[in-house]
């Protein structure tokens, strides 16, 4: 298949801590198609960030990965730092979760924008300004030629996170990797970001959305992946997946959104470090037999697939 | 049982140039026992400021504040005490509450401590009886903040804020910075404790839908006031900025305004507070607008029917 962007295989990623090594993603495996917005939805501590984080190479110094992640039939995992570099920015961006935690409050917000221009296309000063203006014009902060010369602290925070989206689609990436987008945000700045995140998915640019916000992902996304305990254990279409979830971790996440009636998820999320043995949700489950001790197959169903031993 | 009348609150700061800048302005309400009255807004129209006037922690500019109809606003130190631990907050940063180098049974039981009165015995039988109600276990009880998860350090609060035995219980965005389950939990529990207390409820919170979910009744806010009150808000929005809000926890339309793009109302506009963004504004909308009683619900829009 052509059209793939990214190829997630195989990765895993563990953190060695003073209590035992934390199992953060285990046996990742997804793709992303090009023009494509893909969630990953899980709970908080699930391993969903360190997965981003992972496929940026962006990882902690002390984690350990394997597995194979490939960018556009490169592998990216196999690059050195330096080679690296030049895709970091180029053909794959992240925007960060807090606008004024990942600007810098001493530089410029043009300046800001205009490196990855200068970095990755080669750009003289010049001609990065007047693009930066352009990209500052097409999220709505005017005028751009005052804006572009002003500081982070005298931006708005939605006009800051529309400077933020700006910076990340400043090298015309083929893929957005957005962290948390919507963390403790308000409903109508939900909305805007949701806008500013849709105008530049229509441009054709492919997203990973990691987010815990049902919502936000059902609205924007084509496809959606549930993170259980560092494991993806659905991957559907969102339609498919809204209608009628496989997964009894699936069925339950949807319950408890308030929509549903908050139905909240008997016991407590499984510690990383002791991982239960077999399925990761069996002691929460209600279906649960003796058979989900052992490791669930991964199940491939028209289009979706499921780690679970009823669809086996 | 709470009542507050006309609370006003503004904030001053600078020395020199003065800065005022009002985040309540003139809020009536009234809680009964037993009820759940959800406020919702978006960030920065002053919930949280009504939530400390209402606790006490916060003295309003001006406008009072009655309990069971005595006046708590005004009212000196040491008899303010008696009623302090009727009326709660729970904060929406459980790390705000307890003290990270103490262990959660002992944030527990401080508020017994502090009352005094009650022998070792009695505040241990009582911490692990509110422990139990919260449904943490005992291994929990001797560790320390840092060691719990963002849920269960929320659960050490409420069973922190249940101790005195309050009436009223005021949730400034306690569960929206918690995963959907984790709400999902701590709605449910805080839903099984008011029914079994008889709590009355204050849900504060930008997350419509789960205001939906809990709530008796309704209060709207924008930009300090409240511009709709009632019972079926969110099935029949009467004020165009609920409608805005409905729109924007639909997704449905994408075109967004946000406050900040629009700036500030001019000096001495007295009409509507909505003016700037509302969609079916007319030159009547520069009067000043105020509760309108319509079909069972309070309403500051002229338009509304």
């Amino acid at each position: 298949m052509s059209d793939v962007l990214l190829k997630v295989s195989g990765v895993s990623v563990s953190i060695p801590t003073g209590q035992g090594a934390v199992h953060a993603v285990d046996d990742a495996a997804f793709s992303i198609n090009k023009h494509e917005v893909f969630s990953l939805i899980g709970e908080s501590g699930s391993g969903k960030s360190i997965l981003g984080q992972a496929i940026m190479r962006l990882l902690p110094p002390n984690a350990v990965f394997s597995g194979k992640v490939e960018l556009g039939g490169m592998e990216i995992s196999a690059l050195s730092e330096k080679e690296m570099q030049k895709v970091r920015g180029k053909t794959v961006a992240s925007i960060a979760q807090n606008p004024y935690l990942a600007m810098n409050p001493g530089i410029r917000v043009g300046t800001q924008i205009a490196e990855p221009m200068r970095a990755h296309l080669g750009m003289s000063k010049e001609e990065a300004k007047a693009r930066t203006c352009r990209a500052l014009k097409y999220f709505d902060i005017i005028p751009p030629e005052v804006r572009e010369r002003e500081y982070p602290f005298q931006y708005s925070g939605g006009m800051l996170q529309r400077a933020m989206v700006a910076m990340g689609t400043a090298a015309d990436p083929e893929l957005i990797i957005a962290d948390e987008p919507t963390k403790g945000v308000d409903v109508l700045k939900k909305r805007n970001i949701a806008a500013i995140f849709q105008k530049v998915a229509s441009d054709g640019c492919a997203f990973l959305l990691i987010t815990h916000d049902v919502g936000f992902a059902r609205a924007m996304s084509d496809r959606i992946a549930v993170n259980y305990c560092g494991q993806i254990i659905e991957i559907a279409g969102r339609d498919a997946f809204f209608k009628e979830p496989l997964h009894p971790y699936s069925q339950a996440l949807l319950d408890a959104v308030p929509e549903r009636g908050m139905h909240p998820i008997p016991g407590s999320s499984p510690s990383m470090i002791e991982v239960p043995e077999g399925c990761r949700f069996h002691p929460r489950c209600p279906y649960k037999t003796d058979r989900c001790l052992t490791n669930p197959p991964v199940v491939k169903l028209e289009g979706r697939c499921v780690r679970c031993w009823i669809y086996a | 049982m709470l009542k507050a009348e006309n609370l006003r609150c503004v904030y001053t700061s600078g020395l020199i140039k003065t800065v005022k800048k009002t985040a309540v302005c003139g809020v009536d309400l009234e809680i009964c026992p037993g009820e759940t009255v959800a406020i919702v807004g978006e960030s920065g129209c002053g919930k949280s400021t009504l939530a400390k006037m209402l606790v006490q922690q916060l003295e309003p500019t001006s406008g009072e504040v009655f309990f069971d109809g005595t006046k708590l606003t005004g009212m000196n130190w040491k008899n303010l005490r008696k009623f302090m631990g009727k009326i709660q907050l729970i904060p929406q940063n459980p790390d705000d509450v307890v003290d990270p180098r103490w262990t959660v049974e002992r944030s527990v039981a401080e508020p017994f401590v502090i009352c005094g009165g009650f022998s070792r015995e009695e505040i241990s039988a009582n911490v692990a009886a509110l422990f139990e109600e919260v449904g943490l276990s005992a291994e929990h009880r001797p560790r320390y903040p840092h060691e719990l998860s963002g849920g269960e350090l929320q659960r050490v609060v409420i069973a922190r804020a249940l101790t005195l035995k309050p009436e009223l219980l005021v949730c400034d965005e306690a569960t929206s910075m918690l995963d959907v389950s984790v709400q999902a939990f701590i709605v449910t529990m805080l839903k099984e404790i008011q029914k079994k207390r008889g709590l009355g409820l204050v849900f504060i919170t930008h997350d419509l839908e789960a205001a939906k979910a809990v709530s008796d009744r309704v209060l709207v806010m924008y930009a300090g006031e409240i511009v709709e009150e009632g019972k079926d808000v969110f099935d029949r929005p009467l004020h165009p900025y609920t409608r805005a809000l409905m729109d924007a926890v639909q997704y449905a339309s994408l075109e967004v305004v946000l406050p900040e793009d629009v700036g500030p109302l001019p000096d001495g506009f007295s009409g509507c507070s909505y003016y700037k963004l509302c969609r079916e504004r007319t030159e009547a909308c520069k009067e000043s607008q105020k509760l309108r009683n319509v079909s069972e619900r309070l309403v500051r829009c002229w338009k509304a029917k």
